[in-house]
């Protein structure tokens, strides 16, 4: 009998808030790039006698978070000490939220395997404080085999909201969307810069596989997948090494497996010796947190337009294909440059195409954010209503574009500079061009006056030349008239 | 007279007056300190050179007509659980041998800002667990009365400083009576606020939910000024209350028409004998002052409130202790191989047993598979034990009750944890229900050892509840001003 | 009666990160016994109607607006730790991963 498996996969994602001062001090939480422990006070590197007071926008991102996910938001909330020893953690214990989370039964919509929508289920999302960073490294500098690590506090602190689903998710590539669908809501609601490299969002998976004849394998916790595809490749072979093991009428061992991303492949934890008694118990230097009717409407009133919200106006309001609109809606401020260009007047189609092509792919060229982009939305839209209008062609268009990616200036200017007149080539200066192509091609003139060339190929080919050579700034209509007018002649 | 023997608002008064130098005050004191410390120890820290200089700024400034607050030129002594800035803050611990905190406590700028001298930080218990300041890492105090008893615990060595004359006033804190059990011993006024009355920021925490930063005195005023200053809201504290500042005052009859409440049943057979006789003669005076005594019942209170607190405490403590590593401030083991070997020594070297005793039991009540039994049904008796004090604060405005069952013991006598816990059984209800209470004098046993009693208010009745202890402890004070140890 | 044996204590000890000497295990877990066996007085009493976190009598927490505030203290902070290394505090190598 053929065995068969399904897999479940459950994660708990890590997220960063990012608001200006840690949870419980008044530290920055700008600590990427910062100088170690420049970031510290005494509070959050636990000295002896201090106290935590809980910051308000924490409160107001992680309720949004919640709203976002359709969770039921509990208005009696209690935060409580997970108590352990580790370095990075300076009081031996993190104040999290453990018995009564801030939101809670929510859900995620992603496209399922069957190419359907599918509801995630969000089991919670609770508010608590980050560790600090343990540097490993020996004396020399090296890293491997040192006797000693070094501890940096400025993360410590730092307000985290951590989100934990259902074992909703049937395969790795789910588990990937619905990671992507996360990192693009936080985006949106402007609670995180959700960058797994960077690690404002971090993913720890459950996964395990139930199969056909009984058995459902012991869940493996599998950490370290530091971006998108990690996640998916981990997951992956994951699957593959469970779905082995339990084929051969072997047991999975219930363990946490750490996914290294050189070798491709999850090798298991070096336990932490001792048990995970984590003692929880009620903070006892936090009251509790109670949230009433009128907070929650006004958290929902000021959330932004959410990705699926955003994309089914674009669709119905600017009648772009699925596609695009998803491209376009990737990022709330790629979604607002976009709009920002139709609202100065360019047309919704080509407007998309110009964003989704041209801009887009400078933006990468120069490593630039969209909030940096060195063409603004309105230039953008009178350089595509020239096109339009017949002023330019989409070419000269295209070369103007190319010119104030170099050199920031006017539109004017970069056209001027171009030497891009525009509609300039006409009449004389026309036909001089006709008659230099013509000479240049005289073969090619041949053919289509002795009326062999049926399927306009050669004209086509001349036309092309011709608009070379005016470099665009003739009106193609008028060029096919003025090269047939040529042609006819003897 | 000696000008270590004068009250707070004797200075204040006279250094306006120009009766005398504020570095001269100072100096008294620190020559009493000298000669009375080789009996006493009640000093781990004495701030000798920065005290004078301080003492110095403000004879300037009065000098100059300034007036600097409403401590000018008073000496204080800080139990050495609160944090300070300029000196060693240790816990009497080794784990904190030499530590030195980068910040103050806010009760402390708050004396700094009313132009109080701070003189130095007194023994206690270690991390403020004990009865009797003798689980001091750094050895016991004695108590100025009869130097072969113990002050009281855990703050004993603000509560000798002030009896002996050191300075008229000093802090410590009171998680489940110690405050209120040395005073009572060293025949002083102390008193546990209102649990969030006082900010605990700067404390060094033994239970959160428990502690209460409080002062010693030997007078009713001196008490009124150093609470007035110390008495506000803290944003820096999450547990302090954002209320209007007390208003403390001293009346002529505060006990005039007031319901008195009294356990006379349930606290009958518990007393030495001399204490039986001060508080019944105690009760007497309510009445001939104008009170009404009310039996009231706290049975649960008094019957669980040990076991409740024995379990709560160490839990809180057990998870607020586990920051001492050695790793970013305190003695560590310097020849760890592992940072597991670095926790285990640098602990097991650095806690003395009663903490070990306590983090242990905290652990142990805390651990999987036993929060249920222990910590959540002790969170439920404290609930139930606050209730019984509500009801019973429907038929009285306080409640009269020894702050001990005996006066001072000695040093070495109560060698037992246990017993030691079971003596604790008059202070420790209040700190469950987080109410103010103030120890003072009543009297003194037969072999001249001081007797104290407790008012125990509502929450939020420090004001009342000091007028009425001014009330019947006045007639204490002049022995008192007169101290122990000569 | 709950009694936790010597090893129970001594894994207590290790959950709390505390080395317990031989010597100390004896009384310890005399004492720990007693103490084990005064809680259990808490057993005669009725507790099921009781719920200890509700909120009436403590007011709810207190918020604090996100604008940060330097703090000068970084130098006093990090001096006080017996292994400071320039800007970083050193512990000894964390054996396994967490």
């Amino acid at each position: 009998m053929t065995l068969e498996f399904t897999t479940v996969i459950g994660l708990e994602i890590h997220i960063q808030l990012n608001t200006k001062t840690k949870i419980f001090c008044s530290c920055s939480t700008d600590y990427i790039g910062a100088t170690p422990n420049s970031h510290i006070c005494p509070v959050c590197t636990g000295q002896p006698g201090t106290l935590p007071v809980l910051n308000r926008k924490v409160v107001e991102f992680g309720v949004r978070g919640g709203l976002a996910l359709h969770c039921k938001i509990n208005k009696l909330t209690r935060f409580d000490r997970k108590n352990y020893f580790y370095a990075d953690l300076p009081k031996a214990y993190q104040i999290t939220e453990y018995y009564v989370p801030l939101a809670e039964n929510g859900y995620l919509t992603i496209t399922g395997d069957d190419g359907q929508p599918r509801r995630i289920g969000i089991t919670r999302l609770h508010l608590e404080e980050d560790a600090g960073k343990l540097v490993h490294a020996a004396a020399d500098g090296r890293i491997v085999g040192s006797s000693q690590s070094f501890v940096d506090y400025n993360r410590g602190g730092v307000p985290l909201a951590e989100v934990v689903s259902e074992p909703d998710l049937a395969s790795p590539r789910e588990a990937r969307e619905y990671v992507s669908a996360m990192r693009q809501l936080v985006r949106y609601l402007g609670i995180s810069d959700g960058d797994m490299e960077k690690g404002s969002m971090r993913v720890d998976a459950n996964i395990s596989q139930k199969v056909s004849d009984g058995r459902w394998g012991n869940r493996v916790e599998v950490k370290n997948m530091n971006s998108l595809k990690a996640l998916e490749r981990a997951l992956e072979y994951e699957t593959l090494r469970q779905r082995d093991l339990l084929a051969r009428g072997e047991r999975i061992a219930q363990e946490t497996r750490n996914w290294d991303d050189a070798d491709g492949i999850t090798t298991p934890s070096r336990s932490k010796e001792e048990s995970n008694d984590y003692r929880y118990f009620p903070e006892p230097d936090l009251p509790p947190l109670l949230l009433d009717e009128k907070y929650i409407e006004a958290v929902k009133a000021s959330m932004p337009e959410l990705p699926s919200a955003k994309r089914e106006r674009f669709l119905a309001q600017y009648k772009l294909p699925v596609e695009d609109v998803l491209v376009l809606t990737e990022t709330p401020e790629l979604a607002a440059y976009y709009e920002n260009v139709v609202k100065a007047g360019g047309d919704p189609v080509r407007s998309s195409n110009w964003v989704r092509t041209d801009l887009i792919r400078a933006l990468k060229e120069q490593s630039r954010d969209i909030v940096d982009a060195p063409i603004s939305a309105e230039v953008l839209a009178e350089l595509i209503q020239l096109v339009d209008g017949g002023k330019i062609s989409t070419t000269a268009a295209k070369d103007v574009f190319e010119k104030l990616l170099e050199t920031p200036t006017t539109l004017e200017e970069a056209i001027r500079t171009c030497g891009i007149q525009i509609g300039a080539v006409a009449g004389d200066k026309l036909r001089e061009i006709i008659i230099a192509v013509a000479n240049a091609n005289a073969d090619v003139v041949e053919v289509v006056r002795s009326g062999q060339d049926k399927k306009d190929k050669k004209l086509k080919f001349l036309m092309g030349l011709v608009m070379k050579e005016s470099r665009g700034q003739a009106k193609p209509d008028e060029v096919l008239k003025a090269l047939n007018e040529f042609l006819a002649k003897e | 007279m000696e000008l270590y023997r004068l009250s707070a608002a004797e200075i204040v008064t006279g250094l306006k007056e120009r009766k005398f130098k504020c570095t001269d005050v100072v100096a008294s004191c620190l020559a009493r300190i000298k000669s009375q410390e080789p009996q006493l120890h009640a000093m781990l820290y004495v701030a000798a050179d920065t005290a004078m200089k301080d003492a110095a700024d403000i004879d300037a400034a009065i000098g100059e007509g300034r007036d600097l607050g409403r401590l000018m030129g008073v000496p204080v002594i800080l139990k050495d659980n609160i944090c300070t800035s300029s000196m060693p803050t240790t816990c009497a611990s080794k784990i904190l041998a030499n530590w030195v905190p980068p910040y103050d406590a806010t009760v402390v700028k708050m004396l700094k800002a009313e132009g109080a001298v701070i003189l130095g930080k007194a023994n206690c218990d270690e991390f403020a667990m004990g009865g009797s300041t003798e689980n001091s890492a750094f050895g016991p105090t004695m108590n100025p009365w009869d130097v072969s008893r113990v002050p009281g615990g855990s703050s004993g060595g603000s509560a000798a400083a002030v009896a002996a004359g050191y300075a008229p006033i000093s802090l410590g804190s009171d998680t489940g009576g110690s405050i209120r059990q040395p005073a009572s011993f060293c025949g002083l006024y102390g008193m546990k606020p209102t649990y969030g009355q006082v900010s605990r920021y700067g404390l060094v925490a033994f239970a959160s939910s428990l502690d209460q930063i409080g002062p010693f005195a030997r007078t009713a005023e001196d008490l009124k000024l150093i609470l007035s200053a110390i008495c506000a809201f803290d944003p820096h504290d999450s547990t302090s209350e954002d209320r209007p500042a007390p208003c403390f005052n001293l009346s002529d009859a505060p006990l005039r028409g007031k319901k008195i409440g009294v356990l006379t049943k349930l606290v009958d057979g518990k007393l030495t004998a001399d204490l039986q006789a001060a508080m019944n003669e105690q009760i007497e005076e309510c009445r001939r002052l104008g009170a009404e005594i009310v039996e009231v019942a706290l049975p649960k209170a008094l019957e669980y409130g040990l076991a409740c607190y024995y379990i709560l405490a160490p839990a809180e403590a057990s998870s607020n202790l586990a920051r001492y590593d050695g790793v970013r401030y305190g003695a560590a083991y310097g020849e760890a191989k592992s940072l597991l070997e670095l926790y285990v020594k640098t602990r097991g070297e650095g806690f003395g047993p009663e903490v070990k005793r306590r983090i242990l039991t905290g652990t142990y009540v805390l651990s999987s598979g036993f929060y249920d039994a222990y910590y959540l049904t002790a969170q439920k008796v404290r609930k139930v034990i606050k209730q019984e004090f509500a009801a019973a604060f429907e038929q009285v405005e306080a409640i009269l009750l020894p702050a001990s069952p005996t006066p001072a013991f000695k040093l070495g006598e109560m060698s037992v944890p246990l017993t030691m816990y079971m003596a604790d059984i008059f202070t420790i209800p209040v700190n469950l229900a987080g109410l103010p209470a103030i120890s003072f004098n009543t009297g003194f046993s037969s072999t001249g050892l001081p007797l104290g009693m407790q008012l125990i208010g509502p929450r939020w009745s420090d004001a009342a509840i000091l007028d009425m202890a001014a009330a019947l402890g006045k007639k204490s004070e002049g022995r008192i001003a007169e101290g122990g140890v000569r | 009666m709950p009694r936790l044996s010597k090893e129970e204590v001594m894994k207590i000890g290790k959950l709390a990160r505390l080395e317990i000497a031989p010597e100390e295990l004896d009384s310890l877990s005399e004492h720990f016994n007693g103490i084990l066996d005064y809680f259990s007085k808490l057993e005669e009493l009725d507790l099921s109607a009781v719920d200890p976190f509700t909120v009436e009598d403590t007011r709810p927490v207190r918020l604090r607006d996100d604008e940060v505030e330097e703090n000068e203290r970084r130098e006093a902070i990090l001096n006080q730790s017996p292994s400071r290394e320039g800007d970083f505090i050193r512990v000894p190598r964390i054996g396994g991963d967490k």
